[in-house]
């Protein structure tokens, strides 16, 4: 068992995976080692260290969640400021099922500030009126204000599966009293009273709307590839612990083995962990559909820019100010086939088979050596 | 606070429940409808219930408080909002590029709104295309997101069509790695559906 691409090309243990007859492909294979309603530990191989880490930072910070945006308050008799329980209630894991069916607030054409289809809205009415004993309240008291102040028993599970999620908003209380974090104390005769607008986004803009609570992510446990260096009093070896979990997937070093030079890092072992706010498969999913959506929106906006290293060709000129995922590419990436976006386009352009294959086929994005005057990849555009 | 500042009708300004409280005051009366949705809120009093009988403002002295006038006008910030990070600005593209001169086949390309995640990601597949002789990107300052990817081929294809080559062969990567992610993650569930079959809950 190794992680390593030896140099003398000699790939990935065929017994990894178990699966001895699946060697066609030379893609990435993905091994799952414990699942958790909350956690996943897999590891990936045959891949890539860039393709990991870009995973892993997509994963952490670009996955669109909702989380509570906008507070108004109504009545705050508490012992916090209004704006010390506007910040809490930002933190306040919301349940992000079907996010991607929900506009951002910024691009939402329905409305000026928020509307249904671009957020979320949640109402808190708390008051601690006769009892001695601080009222405490949590996440549960908070009610999507669609469901009139009712929810039924059983929604406030947090789950393996996107389809036992709640519904899109609802807090997750993942304690075992199903209370979810706790927002503030009340007192005798002190009242909180807001109303909370939720909108998508994502971790980049603030950490209230990150999935995760963490990815662990390691390579080459045995540091064969030499790409750390131990600091040590007397002997590395004795002092630091050997590598316990991810160490078993890889071999040791073996004494006075010759250091591989060429050895590339090839395998990478994630302990992927959810909130609680989509199901840590679904993380997995929307990270790399991020990605996509990524490379996705450079080719749309390279097809449309013209080349100036090559002079005198007749190109598509540049349209600046177009949205990244016109055309349909950024969006259509439900399925398997990551490339539907050719589909949009069958048309008859000289050269172009029309097909939905997500290989490139026969046919090359230099137009077969220049592209007749007439002929535009995408169809023809009055300008 | 300068979140306090009221909201303007463009579209592109969130406004964050880390910094911004609306305090919605209409009115004495408790029990009385709902006001209706208007563009600007105006101020109105806290609620207070119980023993408290009527809650008189504090006096804000002026030599302690500054000035009772309300500032709308907030002194100077030149702190950028966060999705500054990921949103093209007016007039911004996402990708503009230009030839080398002085080497034949060479182009830059600055990425607007972008960081290492895509940048790191193409230079890597570049790297490994044998039709590319040099590839390299840098950030050129961390305070904004854009990279500037610099891509050197040997002439048989050009370096804007050899990014598009290498982003389609990544999305395809990226497709075929869900696929075996599913593949796996259904085959765990199913072997958890034994009971006890090793799934914690």
């Amino acid at each position: 068992m190794n992680g390593y691409e030896y140099s003398n090309g000699y790939g990935h243990d065929p017994y990894v995976n178990g699966d001895p007859l699946d060697l066609s492909d030379d893609g990435p294979r993905v091994t799952i080692r414990t699942l958790a309603h909350n956690t996943i530990d897999f590891s990936i191989r045959n891949t890539s260290l860039a393709l990991a880490n870009s995973l892993r930072r997509a994963i952490l910070a670009e996955i669109p969640t909702i989380a509570i945006d906008l507070v108004t308050i109504t009545t705050n008799t508490s012992v916090l400021a209004d704006e010390f329980i506007a910040h809490r209630l930002g933190l306040v894991p919301l349940s992000a099922k079907d996010v991607d069916k929900l506009q951002y607030s910024r691009d939402c054409d329905n409305c000026t500030d928020y509307c249904e289809n671009c957020s979320v809205v949640l109402t808190l009415d708390v008051e601690n009126r006769t009892s001695d004993e601080h009222i405490h309240v949590f996440a549960k008291h908070l009610f999507l204000s669609s469901q009139s102040g009712y929810r039924p028993h059983n929604t406030l599970h947090n789950s393996a599966t996107t389809d036992d999620l709640p519904e899109m908003g609802t807090p997750i209380c993942s304690d075992e009293d199903r209370n979810g974090p706790l927002i503030c104390k009340l007192r005798k005769g002190q009242a909180l009273k807001i109303k909370a607008v939720a909108k998508k986004g994502i971790a980049i803009e603030h950490a209230k709307w990150a999935p995760t609570a963490a990815v662990g992510f390691e390579y080459d446990p045995w540091n064969k590839l030499r790409h750390t260096q131990y600091w040590y009093e007397v002997d590395a070896k004795e002092e630091w612990p050997a590598p316990e979990k991810n160490g078993q997937m890889e071999a040791p070093p073996q004494e006075g083995e010759p250091f591989d030079y060429n050895a590339e890092p090839r395998a990478f072992y994630y302990n992927l962990e959810s909130i609680g706010t989509m199901p840590p498969d679904a993380i997995f999913h929307n990270g790399i559909k991020v990605l996509q959506q990524k490379l996705a929106s450079v080719m749309t906006v390279l097809k449309e820019t013209s080349d100036p290293t090559q002079p005198n060709e007749f190109d598509n000129a540049a349209r600046g100010g177009q949205s990244p995922d016109m055309n349909g590419m950024g969006t259509a990436y439900g399925g398997q086939s990551a490339y539907g976006g050719r589909s949009a386009y069958g048309g008859p352009v000289g050269g172009e088979n029309g097909g939905m294959t997500p290989g490139y086929g026969g046919q090359s994005a230099y137009g077969q050596g220049g592209m007749t005057p007439g002929a535009m990849p995408y169809g023809s555009r009055g300008y | 606070m300068d979140s306090s500042t009221p909201a303007t009708p463009q579209k592109r300004t969130p406004k964050h429940a880390g910094g911004l409280v609306n305090a919605n005051e209409d009115g004495g009366n408790p029990y009385a409808t709902p006001p209706r949705k208007s563009p600007t809120k105006k101020p109105a009093e806290f609620q207070v219930h119980g023993s408290y009988a009527s809650r008189v403002p504090a006096v804000r002295d002026p030599k302690f408080h500054g000035s009772t006038e309300s500032k709308q006008v907030p002194a100077y910030n030149n702190v950028p909002d966060r999705f500054e990070l990921f949103v093209l600005g007016e007039d911004e593209k996402k990708i503009e590029y230009k030839a080398v001169t002085q080497i034949a086949n060479a182009a830059e390309f600055t990425f607007n709104k972008e960081d290492h995640t895509l940048a790191n990601l193409l230079r890597d597949k570049l790297f490994r295309m044998d039709q590319v002789q040099f590839v390299g990107y840098k950030v050129p300052h961390p305070l904004f997101a854009t990279f500037e990817l610099r891509i050197q081929t040997d002439g048989t294809i050009s370096p804007k069509d050899v990014l598009y080559k290498a982003s389609e062969e990544l999305i395809r990567e990226l497709a075929t790695l869900d696929q075996e992610f599913t593949k796996e993650f259904e085959l765990k569930k199913l072997a958890a559906n034994v009971p006890n079959g090793g799934m914690e809950i």
